[in-house]
């Protein structure tokens, strides 16, 4: 029976025998939803030694109790499952925006768990009550679009989709789940779904989220728009000069670009200049973002349609083009992203690209031949470690060491040296269809490493190409260049990049030094926020930031709301001088579930969620590798973190290189304010107790890894 | 599906009668032809029409009632209020205002301007002192700092405005500023004339703190010697690779 925000049902689907059940979720309430309820279910019902390819294997589409109840940026879907790429094949996320998640809270569930395998090509279709497994063997083999696209047209247009392409059907570990407008859930969910023979889900609700307080819910909700909420990743101040604002980007390059004389130049029926777009003016919230101009310059506004977005947000960060030199080459001319598939396409081209239309366009044409090519394929980049990886094989000089010579001449390397967009799409299919000893890129980095043997030392070197923020297989995420210990800890800590953006949000906005410093520690305490590049020794205070920004993502991915433009720690509003709100979350909980959250209490409930993965992550360590210390194999830092820039040292003035004892004793520090063994890093019994996870404390003690 | 929801029966398809046909039912037309929205939503054809549903439902009170304002009588406005209206309003255009303009224009400016900042009313009017002038704005919809550099863009003198912000955003944020700062909004510079504002900046005394030189990326950077080191100055212009 639903209860205010959560629907209190969640559905489970057997593909191999067919069986479609409900469940109550009132048990999972405590987990919050999305990520929390993901986490609890798997731990429950999956033996963490189970391959994420086989049968027994779940994934678990969660969301919260926030997702669709007009809380402004509650459009995400968090979907659970076990690593098939990153070290110890442990417990991971994918997280998608647009429409499909509140679709789901309409539609009456809080989560789905999908099990089994089908023995053909299915899709699931979800309607309310009505949830049916239908055919998909007409949609095999196709691009996510097309897939789409035929399941809106069989289901209806009311319907949301979202498909896997054919990286996910050829399971390759590199893949996603796809909805049209470019969100897309990575970490490799396209091929769990690929091994179960699941093509897509459409999904459509009639009903609604149930608010306990619908006149707070308003209130909060005006309150955020007109007093706390700046553009995307909440950059506080445009980018330019604006007459309302004391301050602006220097750079010139911050997430609120949309200017006077800025403009989406292909809307139909004209150019819409973008204006000015003061605090408190809620109705241009929508023109403040203009996310091309953020990733290439001014020149992009020549092919950006409008900005479109997540259900719930008035943001609108994905960026809807038209890029007509496509058509030259017989390419998609239309696509929509906002994110990686839309930045580093140039990679692919390392000896550079050649404008098409308009003066400094190469990178935007290109970036949208390669953004639709990686969308329609459902294939993901592991935060650019795909791309870097492609980079570093063209210019290492060893690309015959690991491309045999009859694939090596089949590739279009003419297509490169032209800047042809063709190029990427070529090397994206081959990729996604399992072709040849290129489509090692798409294993993950530990399986190019691995087949490739480059050893250690390939994480340690100072290079762009190497971002890997420990030896598990993935790249840094906003980390030390923004917030020094702080970022590289919580850096540390999942099965995949970490996604978190609380301290970029606030070190990229734009804002002065000073007003930053100021708002964090105005919550945080003296010397919790650094200077860029001038950072100082970890502190207590730092810690505790390091412990926020930690839980906080776990209250995102669980009630749901947008990781990018959660919390609202600044605001730019002079009156408020700059600062934020970080009790929002919890009153948005309050006012929604009619339960009385605090920021302590809703804290505490992420910390639980925050101790699963890490019981869970030191349980599949012990499994795979017979470890029993997680800060010595699991949280272990690349050297390259440490010896970048070696004009500086650690500390001065101008850098970000860190220092290693410095960094140990933030570990130690970080552990012990999460509750953890300090030698280990793994939860102490006292800690799981703390968080009702005694299960899981038992757990731990059975395999001889529980610290005393 | 983009715009949301759309229920059944929420489009009112109309279909193009033949003038024979028309007032007359589809079974007397001799078939019902069903439209695009009817085919669509198929056995949900039977529910009601959503506008006759609506009309259907009793009158309940407004939450949201619109405030009655009682009609004033509109205020008579001494000269000076005139005056701040007409700044205010230049203000949320964006727009600073000379006093040189406004003294040619007004007769009897400085009296003016004296009530102006004697009247309670007008305390949001706000003056920056340029080189060439003063100007006014107004604080309700424009910030001190932007009116500082309305003002440098006014008076056109491009060293003296590259030199003020070089030195403003070395103190304030503190950062480095690229030369492409000065090509963007407001200040709308050309290469061509920031040349020619560097060769003067680089032989005038008063200008021998800004420094120049060029990233890794090829982009000139300014900084301000004295407020900012050089070693810091070329680290904070080295970005990291962009992720987002």
């Amino acid at each position: 029976m639903a209860v205010y925000g959560w629907m209190g049902k969640l559905l489970r689907v057997n593909l191999t025998t067919g069986a479609i059940t409900t469940e109550d979720t009132t048990q999972y309430q405590k987990y919050i939803g999305g990520m929390g309820f993901g986490y609890r279910i798997i731990y429950n019902e999956v033996p963490l030694e189970t391959h994420p390819y086989d049968e027994a294997s779940k994934f678990v589409m969660a969301v919260g109790p926030l997702t669709g109840s007009g809380v402004p940026c509650s459009g995400r879907m968090n979907i659970s499952f076990l690593s098939s790429w990153s070290k110890g094949n442990s417990i991971l996320d994918a997280h998608m925006g647009g429409h499909i998640g509140p679709q789901l809270k309409y539609a009456g569930y809080d989560a789905v768990v999908v099990e089994g395998k089908s023995p053909t090509p299915v899709y699931l279709k979800i309607e309310d009550d009505k949830v049916s497994i239908e055919d998909a063997s007409h949609i095999w083999g196709k691009g996510t679009f097309e897939s789409n696209r035929i399941m809106t047209l069989e289901c209806g247009r009311e319907f949301d989709t979202a498909a896997i392409g054919q990286a996910g059907e050829h399971l390759v570990n590199y893949s996603t789940l796809n909805t049209s407008f470019g969100n897309s859930g990575g970490a490799g969910i396209g091929a769990i779904m690929g091994s179960k023979n699941l093509k897509g889900v459409a999904i459509h609700g009639t009903g609604s989220v149930k608010v306990a307080d619908v006149a707070k819910l308003q209130e909060l909700n005006n309150y955020m728009l007109r007093d706390l909420i700046g553009a995307n990743n909440n950059h506080n101040v445009p980018a330019v000069p604006q007459s309302w604002a004391e301050y602006s980007s220097v750079s010139g390059k911050n997430r609120w670009s949309g200017a006077p004389g800025r403009a989406w130049e292909k809307a139909p029926g004209g150019p819409i200049d973008t204006g000015e777009q003061p605090c408190g003016d809620i109705n241009k919230i929508a023109y403040r973002c203009l996310k091309g101009v953020f990733d290439y310059g001014e020149v992009a506004a020549h092919y950006i349609v409008k900005q479109g977005g997540c259900s719930s947000c008035p943001i609108r960060c994905y960026t809807e083009y038209e890029m007509d030199p496509l058509a030259e080459y017989d390419l998609p001319v239309n696509t929509s992203n906002t994110c990686m598939p839309v930045l580093y396409g140039t990679d692919f081209y390392p000896d550079g690209v050649k404008d098409f239309k308009y003066e400094g366009d190469a990178r935007v044409v290109i970036n949208g031949a390669s953004s639709h090519a990686q969308d329609d394929l459902g294939l993901w980049c592991n935060y650019g470690n795909l791309y870097r990886e492609f980079k570093w094989l063209c210019t290492s000089g060893r690309i015959h060491e690991f491309i045999p010579d009859e694939e090596y001449n089949s590739i279009p390397w003419q297509w490169q040296k032209d800047g042809d967009p063709r190029f990427v799409v070529e090397i994206m299919r081959r990729i996604a269809y399992k072709e040849g000893e290129l489509a090692v890129l798409g294993e993950g980095t530990l399986a190019v490493m691995e087949k490739w043997n480059l050893g250690k030392e390939w994480m340690d070197m100072v290079s762009a190409s190497n971002q890997n923020v420990t030896y598990n297989g993935y790249p840094k995420h906003h980390g030390a260049e923004d917030s020094a210990q702080i970022g590289q800890l919580f850096n540390l800590m999942y099965n995949r990049d970490c996604m978190i953006h609380h301290l970029t949000n606030v070190a990229q906005s734009g804002a002065p030094y000073e007003v930053s410093k100021s708002v964090m520690e105005g919550f945080f305490g003296k010397g919790c926020f650094d200077a860029q590049k001038k950072y100082t020794p970890i502190n207590a205070n730092k810690i505790k930031v390091a412990k926020w920004a930690f839980n906080g993502k776990q209250i995102h991915d669980s009630a749901t709301v947008c990781n990018w433009m959660w919390p609202m720690t600044q605001s730019p509003s002079k009156e408020r001088n700059y600062a934020g709100d970080l009790d929002l979350e919890s009153k948005f909980m309050s006012a929604v579930t009619g339960i009385d959250y605090t920021r302590e209490s809703l804290e505490f409930d992420a910390e639980r969620i925050s101790n699963m993965l890490r019981v869970m992550t030191a349980i599949s360590f012990n499994i795979h590798f017979g470890s029993k210390n997680l800060r010595e194999d699991h949280d272990a830092i690349p050297a390259w973190i440490f010896d970048k820039e070696p004009d500086f040292q650690p500390f001065e003035e101008g850098t970000i290189k860190m220092d290693r004892d410095d960094m140990e004793k933030a570990k130690d520090m970080f552990y012990e304010a999460m509750g953890w063994d300090v030698k280990t890093g793994i939860p102490t019994r006292a800690t799981l107790e703390k968080f009702e996870l005694g299960d899981m404390a038992d757990d731990l003690a059975k395999r001889g890894i529980l610290p005393r | 599906m983009l715009f949301g929801r759309r229920k059944p029966g929420f489009v009112q398809v109309e279909e193009q009668k033949d003038p024979e046909t028309a007032g007359r039912g589809p079974e007397e037309t001799g078939g019902a032809e069903e439209t695009e929205v009817q085919k669509e939503t198929g056995d949900r054809a039977g529910k009601p029409e959503l506008m006759s549903y609506l009309e259907s439902l009793p009158d309940v009170e407004d939450p949201f009632p619109a405030r009655e304002e009682a009609e004033e009588e509109p205020e008579e406005r001494t000269p000076a209020q005139e005056l701040a209206d007409y700044i205010r309003l230049r203000s949320a255009g964006a727009q600073i205002t000379a006093r040189s303009a406004l003294a040619k224009e007004i007769e009897d400016f400085d009296s003016r301007l004296e009530a102006l900042v004697q009247d309670e009313t007008c305390k949001d009017i706000a003056s920056t002192q340029g080189n060439k002038d003063v100007y006014y704005y107004s604080r309700l919809n424009m910030s001190d700092n932007y009116a500082m550099i309305a003002a440098l863009v006014e008076e056109k003198d491009l060293a003296r405005t590259i030199a003020k912000m070089v030195r403003f955003n070395c103190k304030t944020y503190p950062l480095p500023t690229p030369i492409t700062y000065f090509e963007r909004h407001p200040y709308y510079a050309s290469i061509p004339q920031i040349e020619r504002a560097l060769d003067v900046i680089a032989r005038e005394p008063e200008y021998e703190d800004i420094q120049v030189f060029t990233n890794s990326e090829g982009v000139r950077y300014f900084y301000a010697e004295g407020i900012m080191s050089r070693k810091y100055a070329r680290a904070l212009a080295e970005t990291e690779e962009f992720t987002d």
